[in-house]
């Protein structure tokens, strides 16, 4: 066949086209178009779970135990649904901590704990290694039936292993910053998933439908073959239902923390959505790659292959049926499926050792020159040392196990961190001892029951003596530890390996205490708290800061970090706050976690927090406090302005049904509010209003009357005659302006008037009646004796005139007297008698025929003008009383003669009489007083003072009105009578 | 045959100022201090004319003269009032009374109307 040069030769070829394909993924990158950044490659990328094992294992494994290989691929199916929740969280953590690594990953969550990392690292370096020596057993086999030829085969695997290490290198360890994503390596990767799930359809296609009639005649063939058996589950495949349980179990938790996928699924993840299609991408890829497996492995067997070489079916049916085309293909596949493994594998383990190990190692030497360059090289080294070592395993223990077992033990390790990552990122009790003991024992036990038998198997360790004694004792048979018996190995070391994790790392978290770190990053990892947001201590410099990291990572690469920094948060080199300090610090301290491991940047830029765990803790209640309390009020913000809206609807209401004119002006006097009374009241449309000064509006409102901010109230005239009362309240608020009420009084005022008046003539009445009563009785007394002593003839002549003259004058003052007491009681009877019918004119005719023969009406010269009037329903009596007042009081004023002219004429819906006189006038200053009563200008003893008011008080009850006018000389009484 | 005259008036000098004045002048002049008592001088005499004060103690003038006026239809008055308004002279007139004056009361008006009552129409 090929010559085992030309065969290399080949696998030369591939790989440089492989490192075009990244190559060119990259420098898409680097121009910002990205052709790795998306659900499919990364997807794909994650098929690297999908190694050589499967490539070639899985039909090794069901050509021996049938159904059972499902199981390593069902387990991640299964996990992919649990991807949501577990991996998203995980990707957050990792992202914001910047860790790399799985160790890293438990380390930073048990409180940056160096030695816990570095023993995670040397598990997943011990329990790896057989998986990588896995891949290289399989290059060397394939290689070895390939070329048909032995020989040589050794050097040929040493060559290549080196080959495939400085391709690792290449692709992985060519710039320091781990957690850079590396697109060209993922790119290859991907594209190595297609090359592999091609190759295998194409062979399981050529198998079945070529060389067989399709899958239904493969498996009706094998139903009637020795493998029968192999078409169910348990019973003759020798595989318990136990064991598939434990099986998915292993596989369930390789998907998740294998380093390479580890390393896939967390750190080259590029968007956190990805994961949602990666859920049923990768399931589905899964699918497709085992559907030919069964068809494969029956195949293989039909055509007389043994079980024990069925792990190279894939490979050996087409080589026998001579197509070397197809075997070829088969090969390249097998190939692209080992390397992507060892490519990612060995970058994740090599970062691993160099952050978890050798860093915290060489940490003291920090100080020496070239330090980034030594970092770069030493990780080489040792991507190199891990696929050697691999190398080491596959040559001297890997011959005597199928791959299928190999990878198991493998994932067997793996199940290790199990306990301590998901635990940690659900309980924030597990702590640093429970973890670094959980993992020790669950190492312990898996060394134990897993290594040793296969180091047993290898005759590196012999079964005598000492070994021989513990390993055929009852308790510590490493098939039977305990004396356990009836399970599978994988069960058997699966159950005790999870029994002692799971019992040391709970129990010892539970009975140790956490320090502060700890409970910080507890807190970190279980509420995917951000740290960052909180201003750490910053008594860093930038300077320092850069300094620090121009150390580790160069110059141009620290200043870049720097630069970028400023620009991306858009502030000054010079004027940096504690906070902006505080954030660079945290970025520092996330590019040296990528390069050198959490644990150690953690030392570099020890970041102690201002406040402790527990107040950090307080703290995040209390803002969780807060925030409900933010909810409640919001709520009852809610309400209050529903209530609000109510009692503003509700004020509106009250304010435009007042029966008062509401007006609100703004301090520049300008109207913003004005009632619906307002309106009814000025006659000025609320629209028309609005925004006007009110000084505008109202005219007869001086625009003083606002000058002043107090509460006062005022009382105005309009022009037509109408009275406000205007309340102005000045609003309280600072923007100033005022409440303005206007109460139209008018009305009101008319009426208190109306009443003080009666109240004063009511009060008047009852004074007259009791006084004409009480000295109108003594004084009639008086009276009475007195005529009888003047009646008396006298004896002595001069006694008896002055008895006389003395008794005369006595009666004369008891005349004056009883005068007073009379008109009062005429007063008092002002509001008898019924009205009548009755003719104005014949009133005045008859009154001055009463007073015609007064001795004054001599000298007076009566005028009447007395138009055609209608009857009026009065009392003519009181009418006459008036009438008869008036006059006399025109001859009083009149004593050396005049002119009095009384007119009667019909005005409108009234009827006006004059008395016009033309004596001297009445003074200005109490022409309001003279219809008080007893006001009087006349000599004592000459008028009671009572006249006028009786006069006022008649015609007030007639509903008409007296006013007197006087203009210099002459008084005119104005009468007026409404007609009914 | 003197004329008989009752005053009833709780004012009593004037009462009994009149009840001398009246007698001076020939007339047969009894007096009571109120409507009551007045009531009880009636029970057993009669008199030409009653001169009587509105305002008294216990039952008013006008009440004593309206009841007495029931029986004694032609009985003549005159009333007296210091307090003249018009309602007490239209109330007295209504209650019968032939004439009206207002105190303090001149003797001869008082003489010229209890002779104008007395006379024969």
């Amino acid at each position: 066949m090929l010559k085992g040069w030309g065969v290399f030769g080949l696998i030369l070829g591939y790989l440089c086209l492989l490192f075009l394909i990244a190559y060119f993924a990259e420098r898409r990158e680097r121009i910002g178009k990205s052709i790795v950044s998306n659900p499919y490659v990364y997807s794909l990328s994650l098929a690297v779970y999908c190694t050589s094992w499967t490539f070639y294992g899985s039909v090794g494994k069901a050509a021996t135990s049938g159904f059972s290989f499902l199981t390593i691929y069902l387990g991640p199916t299964l996990m992919a649904a649990l991807w949501m929740v577990l991996l998203k969280k995980i990707i957050r953590i990792a992202r914001e901590n910047r860790i790399t690594t799985i160790a890293d990953f438990i380390g930073s969550r048990y409180g940056n704990s160096l030695y816990l990392s570095a023993s995670v690292t040397l598990v997943a370096v011990v329990g790896i290694t057989p998986y990588l020596g896995l891949q290289i057993k399989a290059i060397i086999s394939t290689l070895t039936i390939l070329s048909g030829q032995t020989q040589g085969m050794a050097a040929a695997g040493w060559y290549i292993t080196l080959l495939l290490g400085i391709f690792a290198i290449i692709f992985g360890a060519r710039r320091l910053d781990a957690s850079e994503r590396h697109e060209g390596l993922i790119f290859a990767i991907a594209f190595e998933s297609i090359i592999k799930l091609l190759a295998f359809l194409v062979v399981g296609f050529y198998v079945t439908y070529v060389l067989f009639g399709g899958i239904g005649d493969i498996f009706d063939r094998i139903k009637g073959s020795a493998y029968g058996d192999l078409l169910y589950l348990g019973g003759g495949t020798q595989v318990s239902y136990m064991e598939w349980a434990s099986l998915l179990f292993l596989s369930m938790t390789a998907i998740m923390f294998l380093p390479r996928q580890f390393h896939v699924a967390v750190v080259e993840n590029s968007d956190i959505s990805h994961v949602s299609k990666a859920m049923w991408l990768f399931p589905l890829y899964l699918l497709i790659i085992n559907i030919f497996v069964m068809p494969l492995a029956f195949g293989g067997l039909l055509l007389g292959g043994r079980q024990t070489d069925a792990d190279m079916f894939m490979l050996t049916i087409p080589m026998g049926q001579g197509n070397s085309m197809i075997a070829l293909l088969t090969f390249i596949g097998g190939f692209a499926a080992a390397t992507g493994m060892i490519i990612v594998e060995s970058l994740a383990l090599s970062t691993m050792v160099m952050n978890s190990l050798v860093m915290p190692a060489i940490f003291r030497f920090n100080e020496m020159k070239g330090f980034p360059a030594f970092i770069l090289n030493f990780k080489r080294i040792i991507i190199l040392g891990c696929v050697f070592f691999g190398y080491i395993f596959a040559v001297s223990i890997g011959e005597f196990y199928s791959l299928v077992d190999i990878g198991l033990k493998s994932f067997e390790a793996m199940t290790i961190f199990a306990p301590s990552i998901i635990m940690g990122l659900y309980w924030k009790r597990g702590n640093r001892i429970g973890a670094l003991a959980g993992i020790s024992a669950g190492f312990i036990v898996w060394f134990y029951t897993l290594f040793v038998p296969a180091l047993l198997k290898a005759g590196i360790i012999e079964d005598q003596g000492f070994f021989s004694m513990i390993f055929n004792s009852t308790i510590l048979n490493p098939h039977a530890l305990f004396g356990l018996k009836g399970l599978d190995k994988w069960s058997h070391s699966l159950f005790w390996g999870l029994f002692f994790n799971l019992v040391f790392y709970v129990g010892l978290s539970i009975l140790t205490r956490q320090t502060p770190e700890e409970e910080r990053q507890a807190l970190i990892f279980v509420e995917s708290y951000a740290p960052q947001t909180l201003p750490g201590r910053a008594d860093y410099s930038l300077q320092e800061i850069e300094a620090v990291l121009e150390q580790y990572l160069g110059r141009r690469d620290a200043a870049g970090i720097v630069d970028g920094f400023l620009f991306r948060n858009q502030v000054q080199r010079e004027n940096l706050s504690p906070l902006d300090l505080s954030r660079l610090r945290d970025e520092a301290m996330r590019i040296l976690s990528g390069s050198l491991g959490s644990a150690i940047a953690t030392i570099i830029l020890e970041d102690k927090l201002l406040i402790t765990e527990k107040e950090r803790g307080d703290l995040s209640h209390s803002i969780k406090q807060m925030t409900d309390t933010l909810r409640l009020s919001r709520q009852e913000l809610q309400e209050a302005n529903r209530s609000l809206a109510y009692l503003k609807e509700f004020s509106e209401n009250i304010i435009e049904s007042a029966p008062a004119g509401i007006v609100t002006i703004d301090a520049a006097k300008r109207v913003t509010y004005w009632n619906r009374e307002m309106e009814a009241i000025t006659g000025i449309g609320r629209a028309e209003a609005t925004n006007r000064t009110i000084s505008a509006l109202l005219t007869w409102i001086s625009s003083s009357t606002f000058e002043k901010s107090e509460k006062r109230e005022v009382t105005l005239q309009t022009p037509a005659q109408q009275y406000f009362k205007i309340d102005i309240n000045p609003f309280t608020d600072p923007s100033g302006g005022f409440v303005v009420i206007f109460e139209d009084i008018t009305e009101k005022r008319k009426m208190e008037e109306q009443l003080l008046q009666a109240l004063k003539l009511a009060s008047i009445g009852k004074l007259t009646a009791g006084i004409s009563h009480e000295i109108g009785n003594p004084l009639a007394s008086i009276s009475s004796l007195v005529q009888e002593l003047r009646s008396i003839p006298l004896e002595s002549h001069s006694e008896g005139a002055f008895f006389s003259d003395s008794l005369s004058t006595i009666n004369s003052h008891i005349e004056r007297i009883a005068r007073i007491v009379r008109s009062l009681g005429d007063f008092a009877r002002i509001s008898a008698r019924e009205k009548v019918q009755s003719s104005l004119p014949e009133i005045l005719e008859r009154t001055i025929s009463l007073v015609r023969y007064d001795k004054r009406f001599k000298h007076i010269d009566l005028l009447t003008e007395i138009e055609d009037l209608p009857q009026l329903k009065v009392n003519p009596d009181q009418i006459q009383q008036v009438f008869l007042n008036l006059i006399l009081n025109a001859f009083d004023v009149m004593p050396d003669g005049g002119k009095l002219t009384v007119s009667m004429r019909k005005l409108a819906d009234y009827i006006e009489i004059r008395f016009q006189d033309t004596g001297p006038g009445i003074d200005s200053a109490i022409i309001d007083k003279i219809f008080d009563p007893f006001f009087t200008t006349k000599p004592l003893g000459k008028g009671t003072g009572l006249g006028l008011s009786i006069c006022y008080g008649i015609i007030k009850e007639h509903n008409g009105t007296i006013t007197a006018r006087s203009m210099g000389t002459g008084t005119t009484f104005i009468i007026s009578l409404p007609i009914d | 045959m003197p004329e008989r005259i009752l005053i009833v008036e709780d004012e009593d000098t004037l009462c009994a100022s009149l009840q001398r004045v009246f007698r001076r002048d020939g007339y047969e002049a009894d007096i009571a201090d109120s409507a009551e008592t007045a009531f009880g001088i009636l029970e057993n005499n009669r008199y030409d004319l009653i001169i009587t004060d509105i305002i008294l103690p216990g039952i008013s003038g006008i009440e004593l003269i309206s009841r007495y006026k029931e029986q004694n239809p032609g009985q003549k008055v005159i009333i007296m009032t210091a307090y003249a308004s018009l309602q007490t002279a239209v109330d007295a007139l209504r209650v019968g009374a032939s004439d009206f004056i207002v105190k303090p009361v001149m003797h001869d008006e008082l003489k010229r109307m209890v002779k104008k009552a007395l006379s024969p129409r």
